[in-house]
């Protein structure tokens, strides 16, 4: 508990590089999301399962 | 339209978000003041200024290339900072420190201060470091090793000119010389003064990777500094470094114990708070 009080201090006390680490953990993620997105999408893997559960007998 | 390319987050994004931007403020507070920090950011803002503009104007191909390069970019940052993933490794795998009774400590405290004050009278440099939680095993073992009691005139004879061992390092393990003529790691940092000796330089070397107390007592001077967590605190007198030695070395004591004391806790806030005006 004392570790992240004394965490968020020092991130009140230096707002503005933490604030530029906002920014860039948000354009990081974009990164990461659009190849996990990618990758989700040309997975052959991926594909067949998805072939595979739409050609399942319902009922 | 560019914005279009960029995913808003929802909900548990937002968190995944916040993680990201706290550990790259860690890491950055972490290598601040190191000698890669301006590569690092250097590195940072090329990345990124060159993502932005690969995603506005549509440049597919400079931006595949950019999410190969982030690969090498990964490898790179590890042999930039390679001295300081070292210590950060070695702190997170510390050992309890095989440390010894008040009373012993008193009797290594005085030993230390007494060899301090007569090397420095006589004006013969020495370079002594307590040994704490993070062993140096391997620095030990590139001096002459001795196993021997501490006491004030085996310090001093060790660093007494024409001793064949007063070229070096002495290592202090618990209430033992463990080494002495040990070549100590120098210090990487850029921001050291000019004036700082290859003597001193070593002293912040060893605190910069592990958490030994190092007495120095300057050839030129005779002036007595006291190196710990990669700072030094030069020209102290002998009240002081009793001081500072008390503080830090009780200081692991305590913390083990979990026993701190209040008085204690505030001696400590007063150390730091010097260490930071100077």
């Amino acid at each position: 508990m004392k570790k992240i009080k004394a965490l968020l201090l020092v991130i009140w006390e230096e707002k503005y590089l933490f604030a530029t680490c906002i920014i860039l953990a948000f354009f990081g993620w974009q990164v990461i999301n659009n190849n996990i997105n990618v990758l989700k999408s040309s997975s052959p893997i991926l594909e067949k399962n998805e072939l595979e559960i739409k050609n399942l007998p319902v009922g | 339209m560019w914005l279009n390319k960029i995913n808003m987050p929802v909900g548990s994004d937002w968190l995944e978000i916040f993680v990201l931007a706290v550990l790259i403020f860690i890491i950055l507070k972490f290598f601040k003041g190191t000698r890669g920090s301006s590569i690092f950011t250097g590195l940072i803002i090329f990345f990124v200024t060159l993502y932005i503009l690969t995603t506005i104007i549509n440049l597919d191909v400079l931006n595949w290339i950019l999410s190969k390069l982030t690969l090498y970019f990964s490898l790179a940052m590890i042999i930039i900072f390679q001295p300081e993933i070292r210590r950060a490794l070695a702190r997170l795998g510390r050992q309890p420190w095989k440390g010894a009774d008040s009373s012993s400590q008193k009797s290594l405290i005085s030993a230390l201060l007494k060899a301090a004050n007569t090397l420095s009278e006589k004006k013969i440099g020495a370079l002594i470091a307590v040994e704490r939680e993070i062993g140096t095993r391997t620095i030990q073992d590139t001096g002459i090793l001795l196993n021997a009691s501490v006491t004030h005139e085996l310090l001093v004879s060790i660093f007494f000119p024409r001793s064949p061992l007063h070229d070096g390092g002495v290592i202090i393990s618990g209430n033992c010389i463990k080494s002495a003529g040990c070549l100590f790691p120098l210090s990487q940092k850029d921001q050291i003064n000019k004036s700082i000796g290859t003597r001193h330089r070593a002293a912040l070397g060893i605190t910069e990777e592990t958490d030994s107390v190092v007495l120095v007592v300057s050839e030129q001077t005779g002036a007595i500094s006291i190196a710990y967590n990669g700072k030094l605190r030069r020209g102290l007198s002998s009240d002081k470094c009793e001081r500072i030695l008390t503080s830090i070395l009780r200081n692991k004591k305590t913390q083990r114990s979990k026993m701190n004391t209040k008085d204690n806790q505030e001696k400590l806030l007063m150390l730091n708070k010097d260490e930071e005006g100077e």
